[in-house]
């Protein structure tokens, strides 16, 4: 099932504290602490990608897929827009986004 | 009513923490962990700049209830923020009650405290509306045997705990703050009504029943074993929202008007005698007629006393039947007797069980 | 004033004659030192007594008034449970909610009251459950869940001459980043008794005087207590920080073998071994990823304790530089 379909596209999302997190990080992964939460979750570089480009400005999922399509210079496949999807609604989940 | 007791009096006067022996330490400590009360002692050490004075294995343990405090503050904060994303885009009436509002509203008496759930009150025909948002949203119904969830749904005042597989903080949601089978459970719409909200969209009650929520939550509820905390809770409130002369203007008709004023007696008169709270003259006057007859008064001083204060009697057994002396006590107000008894009766089967 | 000064090295319970002892764990309780931690401890039983002397005699006591972090008592409720059918009863002052235990193993609720205590209590420092020992500047954390051995390890390792910090209970000083020795009773389980007996005896004739009896029918099987090391409780304030993690994994049918893990791996594993990571936040956070940072880690697979101590041993020696230490990863 297309996890695109769980999500409402025209939603803003923003991240929440950005100033306040911890981060650390080793050979194949960061590691992120929100002291708002008290929650310590792991970012592969893809996920922290889509961070990353959420703490640049508020963006729609829409909005991530093209930027994404920028950067690799190509179409998203449906994959990898279910991925993307799939980490925004996380991030949501974990509380360091939210609709705006 | 003078009483001998090390924390008490440390409560009263922090800054005699710096003239303790090793042995008054060790009473002042034990029944404030007991009491759930070291982490205050910690705040006021800080407060009035004694901390680094005081002795370091005294300053150790502070400082593992400081952590304590801090954290639970931090999840009960983040349990608010989960719950307004919950109810994002709603703009249904959701009252914050107890610790919860305590740590909105930014009141003295969160220093150094400790919840462990979170409790919100909701209007009661949009009670079933909550649960399904909370479920969707992901909380659970904390794991309880069928008749606990039977008891929850037929006869008190709120679903059964709610916690999220994330968190561990339990919700519960009220649509009143006594159980609808208390004789004293009061006409809760009232209170919704004159509930004020605040900059993150959520309600809290206003001071009056602010502090008469804790009190009668005290007198009538289930929570003994923090009398002391409880006790000290009110005394800060009316410290706080004593400043104001409205408050005091408002605090008996508003007791008159739900229903409270044997509690409110109960809760002036215990602050008054035990932490020395200033309370206006007129108003221990006015709520005089409302104190027990001499009888009842006795048995409830002695009960509480015997709560606040363990190492008044005789230790272990006083403070045991003291504090199931007020359990029942307690139960029986809130509930009709023959449910009382079946309830208690079920209770005790059970821990027979756990016991063996 | 640093904690340590406060207690004279000479002042060791078994320095005491036995009816003193007696005399004084029966009425108000002996404050003693317990790693860290200062805790009067009250036996009404003189079966728990005997018990818990065995395990505990060399450690020191205070003379003085003492602030005390914890109290523990264990006594009967009442008459007949004291006397009649004697049941031990733990009060450990911190709104505990243990089950009382036949007297006759009640160095079982004893020890369940220290745990409880610590478990719950102790806020101030980073706590991990782990198995931990340190030699020659090397601290070494073993998070382990239970059944995965690490008690066993931890103890295995400590008669070989490392330092025992703990079996049970790793903790860190979250100022100096330091693991802090909290020696116990060892607590063995089921088959690991007569594995440890055994190993024990090795290097000691007198090896049974370190057991205490073994106790049948507690909710966790059959227990049998381990006194630690003498070297060990003559250095319980010596302290290290900590530059090894190994996640020990116990699999009787296994070839021995040493698993590269990730640091991710392991700080994970780190995180989830502490009770009170989530209670201490940030500093808890920083604390680990600064252990990970600094820390040689990897997983061992080991069918015997034998080949347990030999792995963690050979890890350590290929590493054996702790400047070095997280600089590569192995």
């Amino acid at each position: 099932m297309p996890s695109e379909e769980l999500i409402n596209k025209s939603a803003v999302y923003h991240v929440v504290n950005t100033a306040d997190f911890l981060w650390t990080s080793f050979e194949d992964s960061n590691i992120l602490y929100d002291p708002a939460s008290g929650h310590t979750q792991v970012l592969n570089d893809f996920a922290r990608e889509i961070l990353d480009l959420l703490e640049d400005g508020p963006k729609t999922v829409s909005h991530l897929f093209s930027e994404f399509e920028e950067i690799i210079e190509k179409e998203l496949d449906p994959d990898l827009k279910n991925k993307i999807v799939e980490t925004v609604i996380n991030f949501d989940n974990m509380g360091i986004i939210e609709p705006v | 009513m003078m009483v001998d007791n090390i924390l008490i009096d440390v409560l009263k006067k922090p800054e005699i923490m710096e003239g303790l022996s090793r042995e008054q330490w060790n009473t002042c400590l034990r029944e404030a962990k007991m009491s759930g009360l070291a982490g205050r002692l910690s705040y006021d050490a800080r407060d009035i700049g004694i901390i680094e004075k005081l002795p370091a294995k005294v300053q150790d343990i502070f400082s593992s209830y400081d952590y304590n405090s801090a954290s639970s503050t931090r999840k009960i904060k983040w349990e608010i923020n989960r719950v307004k994303r919950a109810l994002k885009g709603s703009d249904e009436k959701v009252v914050l009650l107890k610790g919860g509002a305590y740590i909105e509203k930014g009141m003295s008496c969160t220093v150094g405290r400790v919840s462990v759930d979170l409790d919100i009150l909701i209007a009661r025909n949009r009670i079933d509306w909550a649960e399904d948002i909370f479920l969707k949203a992901g909380w659970r119904h904390q794991v309880i045997n069928d008749y606990d969830q039977k008891f929850y749904r037929e006869y008190p005042h709120e679903l059964p705990p709610l916690v999220h597989p994330d968190r561990y903080i339990s919700i519960d949601v009220h649509h009143n703050i006594l159980p609808t089978t208390s004789k004293l459970c009061p006409d809760v719409t009232k209170m919704i009504e004159t509930s004020v909200k605040m900059e993150n969209g959520f309600y809290v009650f206003s001071n009056e029943d602010i502090i008469l929520h804790s009190i009668v939550h005290q007198f009538q509820d289930g929570e003994v074993r923090s009398s002391l905390r409880n006790l000290i809770e009110q005394h800060d409130m009316y410290k706080e929202f004593g400043k104001d002369e409205g408050f005091w203007q408002k605090l008996i008709p508003r007791a008159i008007e739900l229903g409270f004023t044997r509690a409110l007696y109960y809760s002036i008169h215990f602050a008054k005698n035990i932490f020395g709270t200033a309370i206006p003259d007129h108003i221990i006057a006015d709520i005089k007629p409302y104190g027990p007859n001499i009888i009842t008064g006795a048995i409830m001083k002695f009960m509480v006393m015997g709560v606040i204060s363990p190492n008044l009697g005789a230790k272990g057994i006083a403070r045991w039947a003291s504090m199931n002396g007020l359990y029942i006590r307690s139960h029986w107000l809130r509930m009709p007797p023959v449910l009382l008894a079946r309830h208690l009766t079920i209770k005790f089967f059970r821990k027979f069980q756990a016991d063996d | 004033m640093p904690v340590a000064s406060r207690f004279h090295n000479e002042n060791k319970l078994v320095k005491l004659n036995d009816s003193e002892l007696d005399k004084r764990l029966s009425g108000d309780g002996i404050a003693m030192e317990v790693g860290p931690f200062s805790v009067n401890v009250l036996i009404k039983f003189k079966n728990v007594r005997e018990d818990f002397l065995k395990i505990y005699r060399d450690f020191p006591f205070y003379d003085e008034p003492i602030v005390l972090d914890h109290s523990i008592s264990v006594f009967g409720r009442n008459l007949f449970r004291q006397y009649l059918r004697p049941q031990a009863f733990v009060e450990t002052e911190m709104n505990n909610d243990t089950i009382p235990l036949p007297a006759k193993i009640g160095m079982v609720s004893l020890e369940m009251g220290f745990n409880w205590q610590v478990a719950m209590g102790c806020k101030q420092y980073l706590m991990f459950h782990a198995g931990v020992v340190a030699r020659d500047g090397i601290g070494l954390i073993m998070p382990a869940m239970s059944g995965s051995g690490k008690s066993t390890l931890a103890a295995g390792l400590s008669f070989r001459g490392w330092q025992l910090h703990s079996d049970e209970f790793g903790l860190l000083d979250l100022d100096a980043g330091e693991l802090i020795p909290y020696p116990r009773a060892v607590s063995l389980k089921n088959q690991s008794i007569p594995v440890m007996k055994e190993w024990v005896s090795r290097e000691h004739d007198n090896y049974e005087d370190y057991f205490t009896p073994a106790y049948p029918g507690t909710p966790k099987g059959t227990i049998c207590y381990l006194r630690p090391p003498d070297q060990s409780i003559e250095e319980m304030h010596k302290r290290t920080k900590p530059n090894f993690v190994i996640l020990p994994i116990f699999d009787p049918n296994s070839e021995p073998k040493i698993r590269p893990i990730t640091k991710t791996m392991a700080f994970f594993r780190l995180v989830a071994s502490s009770a009170n990571y989530g209670d201490i936040g940030e500093r808890a956070f920083s604390s680990i990823a600064k252990i990970i940072e600094e820390s040689f880690v990897c997983e061992i697979i080991y069918p015997s304790l034998d080949t347990a101590v030999e792995l963690v041993e050979a890890f350590i020696a290929e590493h054996s530089d702790p400047k070095k230490a997280g600089q590569d990863d192995g």
